[in-house]
């Protein structure tokens, strides 16, 4: 690739430029809310909620910051934050990208209609109604008292689209790989393991931040399971919570400074998962 | 292919790490190692959390019955969760409750009738006066007590800015609807695009004035003496409220509660309207910068008061159902209401003293701005409507967008006669919900009738 | 060993594979039996009731008569194919444009890609929130920019219902084209570079090369990223209730805000209550609507297909 560039020619480097300056303002308009929050974490809370042009803060109160972390117990709710979202994101990417391989490779009867269920449940979404009948459950289990339902509520409303993207990616890989595996001794497990898994790496990448973020934003579902402990909310329903009801008006600069603090670790799994899994070219492994 | 096997070794390590809390969570000491009686309470208010916090702690420290308050706060949805966690098997001890419809904590059975209680707390009654705060279909159904009110929130006034209105040559609150919008035309000419007459917020608009102007009138949205929805009374009060848009005199964006309070607050618009709650408001959380504010009644169609302004008891707590210590409990009802924790807390002025003793016990120099917000004679608790299975939008929406003019107004009353009386005639002839009907019903003192509740 | 025995040999594995697939397979369907498929049974139940979370009163086919009637639902049907257009539209294109460009080396695309995705790990109810601010009409950022650029009145973008939408999908589309490029990305990681290469030598330029290669050999991954768009927009409704809670004039109320309003109760006056059996008659209705669309979409899908 290198050498290709070198050999740009003169039109090529304008349309590349073109493309460069296209591309980053495109950028300047999706970060911009993004720093609208930072900054405006930074205000009073006359000045945000009066909002207008000016950007920066006239005055800038970084104790908005600390009202958030110390007011609401933001360490408690960083924690739980990232306990569910580590946990979604290791179980969803182990039984997801097992159940594509399943579904791509094994025949057994009934699959195909497993697998149609699947699909159709990727469309009948029942939204909102099942928490009341997933929190019925949990209580009956007695499960409510921990963070465990809701990871794994997380991975069940997850899991499909990484199904099937799993699947499709198996799909493409050849057959061959796995006969010649086979062949050498290898279970259809071992298969899995040693033989399929290196190949879904790209895809695995995605299947991870796709879940880590997932779990990191559940909102209504968390609000729900723990409604009645403080100690197990993560980060989004803690930020919901600052919102006054009723009496007042609320905090929004501190609830901006909540949402701040709630963005920043997902910003830096971001920036791991972008560097680890995604600029690793793959192509050579699916080629065969 | 060892390295897939080792990241999946890895992955099972820190998975097994993040699984332990998972599993542990946060475990509940029903009885703790002291030997002490956990009483789990949930409020959804979270401006008085300071005060309360500090009291609770000092009641833990203190209180010689063993009883350990556990105070959670849930602001968001706290109805839902509520009823939710009562069905889980998960509900607290005590609650905060006065927000709650009566329907849904009686017929159920989540709260609990105090009757019983009340009657053997001469303390308790001398403080809370709890025979005269007994607001049919608010806090009591069919004999039942379920919460007694610590405080009042008062009915809607007007808020303005005394500097703009005197700047547009005005000193006082006209008291017609009518003059009311025409000063506030006079003040948006006057400012041209600078400041204008009045605000409206996007939430819930329609409550925060015009709704309140009818009640003042003697509009209302339930006909108790026939027992049926009638919207008809609105159309005159919709019609005036309509010029608001039709001649560009309100502040041309409706936003949300707290930024519409913030612009009031820095003199974008003249005119505000609202309950007692903007005393704190205005003075702690979003302090008006650089004018004098003034309170003022909300203004009638005929200049004079026909009906009466509809109050909201505020604070009230209830016990729950499934608590397993009905009697710490009720202690701790009682702490929450005593004389002690009610000074400091209508003295913070959280809200409006609702007995006469309270009101007598109290400091009101200490309470500020909520001075201005004093009960009218004319403010009451209206008894509340039958709780009905409603398809589409309320007639708070509906009416917004008929002053908006997304609707017509005519097509909104019709609409919203049809759809109410169907949905009650349906929800009575089910079972699921009662006639009410006051023969004696009095405009001016919708509590003093006799209430009965029909099932056809 | 005999022909016989190595028959057999090869069954047993094939037994034991089948076993070891179903196993593994059984965590996914335990979590589909639980998370999906038990709450809808449980919901399916309450269709002929009104249930208020506690007392549940049969009612034959009142809910479904009074569906019928409810001109908000269906107006909030056709405003949910509204929205839904309007953000396939823009966010496939873009999408797919950025997953392009990314894909040339060109200095900067990691920073790009990591700006292009950060708003989808925002939560809605955080975006929704930001986006109040800034779609103010006398005080918002945009207005003043776009004042600024010499626009001369100030737009009403959440207060009129003809700006509304467009406000709604600006928000749809930044929150969501991150996520739809991240898809194409990983797909066009199938593609081989050789084949690039060779297309480069046949001095193919960026845009045949994209028409002739890229396009073709993403056409898989695309049929199932506009599947999951699609279903996705459908189902869009929390950004949706934070910025705009449906109004004005229920001109944003999508099918899934109004569900959630019923379900919940909340957003109503106290007059009124959580409505679960009503709400579950116009869940089974909604499924079925994004159901029939991914079955148009899947036939159309197929007959391009055959064109191809």
């Amino acid at each position: 690739m290198e050498k290709s560039r070198a050999v740009m020619s003169g039109k090529q480097k304008a349309i590349m430029a073109v493309i460069w300056v296209l591309m980053a303002f495109l950028a300047i308009l999706t970060i911009f809310p993004v720093v609208y929050i930072i900054l405006g974490s930074f205000k009073s809370n006359v000045e945000l909620l009066v909002g207008g042009s000016n950007i920066f803060p006239s005055e800038w109160h970084p104790e908005n910051y600390v009202q958030a972390w110390t007011g609401a117990k933001f360490a408690t709710y960083t924690w739980n934050s990232v306990t569910i979202s580590v946990c979604v994101m290791l179980i969803s990417l182990f039984i997801s990208t097992m159940a594509g391989y399943v579904f791509s490779r094994s025949h057994f009867p009934g699959k195909n209609l497993i697998y149609g269920i699947f699909v159709a449940f990727m469309f009948i979404n029942v939204g909102s109604v099942s928490i009341r009948p997933l929190y019925e459950l949990a209580t009956a289990l007695h499960l409510n008292e921990s963070l465990l339902p809701i990871v794994l509520i997380s991975v069940g409303t997850g899991q499909a689209t990484y199904i099937f993207l799993s699947r499709g990616f198996v799909d493409s890989v050849p057959k061959e790989l796995d006969e010649a595996a086979k062949i050498d001794g290898c279970t259809f497990f071992q298969t899995f393991i040693r033989i399929i898994l290196p190949v879904l790496k790209p895809v695995m990448g995605t299947i991870a931040l796709l879940s880590f973020r997932q779990g990191w934003n559940e909102y209504i579902m968390p609000l729900v399971f723990t409604m009645a402990r403080d100690n197990l909310r993560p980060l989004t329903v803690g930020v919901n919570m600052l919102k006054a009801t009723g009496g007042g008006a609320a905090a929004w600069n501190v609830m901006f400074a909540g949402a701040s603090i709630a963005v920043v670790p997902m910003l830096i799994i971001y920036i791991l998962f972008n560097k680890n899994f995604m600029s690793g070219s793959t192509a050579g492994a699916v080629k065969g | 292919m060892k390295k897939a096997a080792k990241t999946l070794l890895l992955a099972g390590l820190i998975l097994s790490l993040f699984m332990g809390p998972v599993f542990a969570g946060g475990s509940k000491e029903s009885a703790s190692a002291s030997g002490k009686t956990v009483i789990e309470v949930w409020s959804e208010d979270r401006h008085d959390m300071e005060y309360v916090e500090s009291k609770v702690a000092e009641f833990n420290a203190t209180n010689t019955d063993n009883i350990q308050i556990n105070l959670t706060i849930i602001s968001d949805n706290f109805r839902n969760m509520l009823q939710m966690a009562f069905s889980g098997g998960t509900a607290p001890d005590v609650a905060g409750i006065n927000a709650i419809p009566i329907n849904m904590i009686a017929d159920t059975g989540i709260a609990m009738p105090l009757n019983d209680f009340i009657a053997e707390s001469p303390e308790y009654q001398k403080v809370n006066d709890p025979y005269n705060q007994i607001y049919e279909g608010t806090n009591s159904k069919n004999g039942n007590i379920y919460w007694i009110p610590t405080g009042m929130r008062s009915g809607v006034r007007v808020i303005y800015n005394k500097d703009l209105l005197e700047k547009c040559g005005y000193t006082e609150i006209p008291s017609t609807l009518e003059a009311y919008i025409d000063m506030a035309k006079d003040i948006t000419a006057q400012g041209n695009n600078v400041f204008y007459g009045i605000g409206f917020t996007n939430a819930s608009p329609f409550e925060r004035l015009l709704e309140m102007v009818s009640e003042v009138s003697g509009i209302y949205y339930y006909d108790y003496v026939n027992g049926r929805f009638d919207f008809s009374g609105y159309k005159p009060v919709l019609e005036q409220g309509r010029r608001f848009f039709t001649e560009n005199i309100a502040y041309p964006d409706q936003q949300g509660v707290d930024n519409m309070r913030a612009l009031f607050s820095v003199g974008m618009f003249a005119l505000w309207s609202n309950a007692s709650q903007e005393a704190a408001v205005f003075t702690e959380q979003i302090p008006v910068q650089g004018f004098e504010w003034g309170v003022a009644e909300v203004p009638t169609l005929t200049g004079e008061v026909t009906g009466a302004l509809e109050t909201t008891p505020s604070k009230g707590w209830g016990i729950i159902s499934s608590t397993k210590h009905p009697e710490e409990a009720w202690k701790v009802i009682e702490f929450f209401q005593s004389e002690d924790f009610l000074k400091g807390y209508l003295e913070a002025g959280y809200c409006l003293p609702s007995t006469d003793y309270m009101a007598s016990i109290i400091d009101s120099s200490k309470t500020g701005r909520l001075a201005d917000f004093a009960l009218k004679p004319y403010e009451t608790v209206y008894p509340k409507p039958p709780a009905i299975n409603l398809s589409g939008n309320d007639y708070r929406t509906v009416f917004w967008n008929a002053v908006m003019g997304y609707v017509d107004i005519d097509e909104a009353i019709a609409d919203l006669n049809t759809r109410y009386n169907e949905a009650l005639d349906a929800d009575v002839a089910s079972g699921a919900a009662t006639r009410l009907v006051i023969s004696d019903y009095d405009p001016l003192h919708p509590d003093q009738g006799t209430p009965e509740y029909l099932t056809e | 060993m005999s022909n016989k025995g190595m028959k057999k040999q090869v069954k047993k594995e094939d037994r034991r594979d089948r076993i070891s697939a179903i196993l593994m397979l059984s965590p996914v369907v335990f979590l589909l039996l639980i998370c999906s498929i038990y709450p809808f049974l449980w919901m399916f139940r309450y269709v002929c009731y009104d249930y208020n979370g506690f007392s549940a009163t049969f009612t034959g086919a009142r809910n479904f008569t009074r569906m019928i009637s409810d001109t908000t639902f269906w107006s909030s049907v056709g405003h949910t194919f509204e929205y839904a257009f309007y953000k396939l539209v823009f966010i496939i294109p873009l999408a797919l444009i950025c997953a392009v460009l990314l894909n040339q080396k060109i200095k900067g695309t990691s920073v790009f890609r990591a700006i292009y995705f950060m708003p989808t790990v925002i939560s809605s109810s955080i975006s929704g929130m930001i986006f109040t601010f800034i779609f103010a009409t006398q005080n918002g950022i945009l207005n003043g920019i776009l004042m600024a650029l010499g626009m001369g009145a100030p737009v009403q973008w959440l207060t009129s219902p003809d700006h509304v939408m467009t406000a709604v999908t600006v928000l749809a589309v930044w929150g969501g084209f991150g996520n739809y490029m991240l898809y194409f990305i990983t797909g066009m990681n199938v593609i081989s570079e050789d084949v690039y290469e060779a297309a480069k030598i046949d001095g193919a330029n960026g845009v045949q090369t994209f028409f002739k290669i890229t396009l073709p050999m993403l056409s898989p991954i695309l049929k199932v990223v506009l599947m999951l768009a699609i279903t996705g927009a459908f189902k869009d409704y929390e950004a949706i209730m934070v910025l705009t809670q449906g109004g004005p004039g229920n001109r944003s109320m999508v099918m899934f805000l109004y569900i959630y309003n019923m379900i919940f109760g909340s957003g109503l006056t106290n007059m009124t209550q959580p409505q679960i059996g009503y709400g579950a008659l116009l869940s089974v209705v909604a499924a079925i609507i994004v159901g029939l669309v991914t079955i148009a979409y899947q036939r159309i899908a197929r007959r391009l297909d055959d064109v191809m």
